[in-house]
């Protein structure tokens, strides 16, 4: 029988609740979402409300203290608010993330008792004719604005998150204007890592993405705040995790000296998430099956989390990558886009690549300028 | 002295914090790190507690003189007081 033979410290701080994967959108580059036919297929269940209150309360025990509740669209659930009423009692450093299209009164009300710490809202177009072409709905962009702005009206720190695409890049100058309109100070979250949906999602995102060029030129143009946040990140690999006297190692597997996390991050070291059907898994991007949470308890879970993760031999072409600095690969956008956690992804590469190469221009170019004033 | 429904006392990985929930958030929106004192007050403080019964408290547990506990608690307590953690009985 499989054990741990030994571990860094492991502490569940932070966790996200899947509460559905189904939405009122039908994005096409969503890499969670699920219709009924799927979950059909897929032979699994929702929880229920009982249940997620339930697991929130294990989380607390276990010592969980930032929770986020997302989806799918969280809201489109009849019982949210039974269910989030009660998490936010807990005791969490709450967050909450929602398309803002289905704010009713009822939900103001008890936002407005019970502030979420932190929202994030996505806003995918700055027109309603961008939110039909991208999501396929009519009429939801008015109420998407209307929900932001009531949404601003909270103490919540309020985030946007957009994500670009070729259905909606050419609206980019227009939502940065959009926001300032509302507040400058509003900060836009840009996501661009775009792959292959995951657990039996069924949309098909890789379609829709921009080209790793159209990707680049995307960012360096207009998005100001992805390239400073894409200029402070570092390499998610093992490799570059603080030495610790204590590797994980399962069943003395190789290799010999085991590993200094599980992904090379903090999934399943420090945080976790539980999918819409009740599995634990690393993070909502990993495409895995992961630990059924309601069959013994949470805390058993998060325990035996590590046993079931399988780690393949590491690529050798990423040792040696010169593009290393500007990787945004992780094990889990490496799942979906090959189905391996080390698989090599050549559209990510070519990003990579892009942003060394042009990083490299920018500084020899500032470089000279400097030289030329001197 | 006791502290306002509303802020929940948390043990995350070996630490003492405090989540404010609800309309507290609007006041502070954050979370609170207590070290060893704070903590032992904070839980003295939940159940109900005056400034004189805190100071005894204080010194009967931690090696610690009257003067420098009636500072300890003065000033503990005036922090409550700006993060609007505490409702007088």
């Amino acid at each position: 029988m499989n054990s741990i033979v030994s571990s860094p410290e492991r502490h569940p701080v932070s966790a996200t609740f899947e509460l559905t994967a189904r939405c009122n959108f039908s994005c096409k580059m969503c890499f969670v979402r699920v219709d009924e036919q799927r979950i059909s297929q897929l032979g699994q269940r929702e929880l229920t409300a009982a249940e997620w209150i339930s697991l929130a309360r294990q989380a607390a025990d276990m010592g969980t203290l930032n929770l986020l509740l997302t989806g799918g669209e969280p809201m489109l659930r009849e019982d949210f608010e039974e269910i989030y009423e009660a998490i936010s009692r807990m005791g969490f450093y709450l967050s909450l993330y929602t398309n803002a299209s289905m704010i009713t009164p009822r939900i103001r009300r008890l936002l407005t008792k019970y502030p979420p710490h932190q929202i994030g809202v996505t806003l995918y177009g700055a027109s309603e004719q961008t939110y039909n072409r991208l999501c396929g709905v009519s009429g939801a962009f008015e109420r998407v604005i209307q929900g932001i702005r009531f949404l601003h009206t909270l103490p919540s720190r309020l985030e946007l998150r957009t994500t670009y695409v070729k259905d909606n890049v050419a609206d980019m100058r227009a939502i940065r204007q959009l926001v300032a309109g509302i507040d400058e100070r509003l900060p836009i979250i840009n996501n661009f890592t775009i792959s292959n949906a995951v657990r039996g999602g069924v949309a098909d995102p890789i379609s829709h993405r921009l080209s790793p060029r159209e990707n680049v030129d995307m960012v360096f143009n207009n998005i100001k705040l992805a390239l400073e946040e894409l200029l402070l990140k570092e390499m998610r690999n093992p490799r570059t995790m603080p030495a610790e006297k204590r590797k994980l190692m399962v069943n003395e597997n190789p290799p010999a000296d085991g590993y200094l996390s599980i992904y090379g991050c903090g999934g399943g070291m420090s945080f976790y998430t539980i999918t819409w059907n009740g599995r634990l898994i690393a993070c909502q991007t990993m495409d895995e099956e992961g630990v059924d949470v309601l069959k013994e308890s949470l805390s058993t879970a998060w325990d035996v989390y590590p046993l079931q993760v399988v780690h393949p031999e590491p690529a050798k072409a990423c040792q040696t990558c010169l593009w290393q600095t500007e990787c945004a690969s992780c094990p889990a956008l490496r799942k979906a886009e090959t189905g391996s956690i080390n698989g090599i992804t050549p559209h990510h590469c070519k990003i990579a690549e892009l942003f060394y190469n042009r990083k490299l221009t920018d500084q020899r170019r500032q470089g000279e300028t400097h030289e030329k004033s001197l | 002295m006791k502290i306002k429904d509303g802020f929940i006392y948390r043990q995350v990985a070996g630490q003492h914090v405090v989540i404010p929930v609800g309309e507290n958030i609007a006041d502070f929106n954050g979370i609170v790190n207590l070290n060893e004192t704070a903590a032992f007050m904070w839980l003295k403080l939940q159940e109900g507690s005056s400034q004189e019964q805190l100071v005894a408290a204080l010194q009967n547990e931690f090696d610690v003189d009257a003067q420098q506990a009636l500072q300890d608690v003065a000033a503990f307590v005036q922090d409550l007081r700006e993060l609007k953690a505490i409702a007088d009985e």
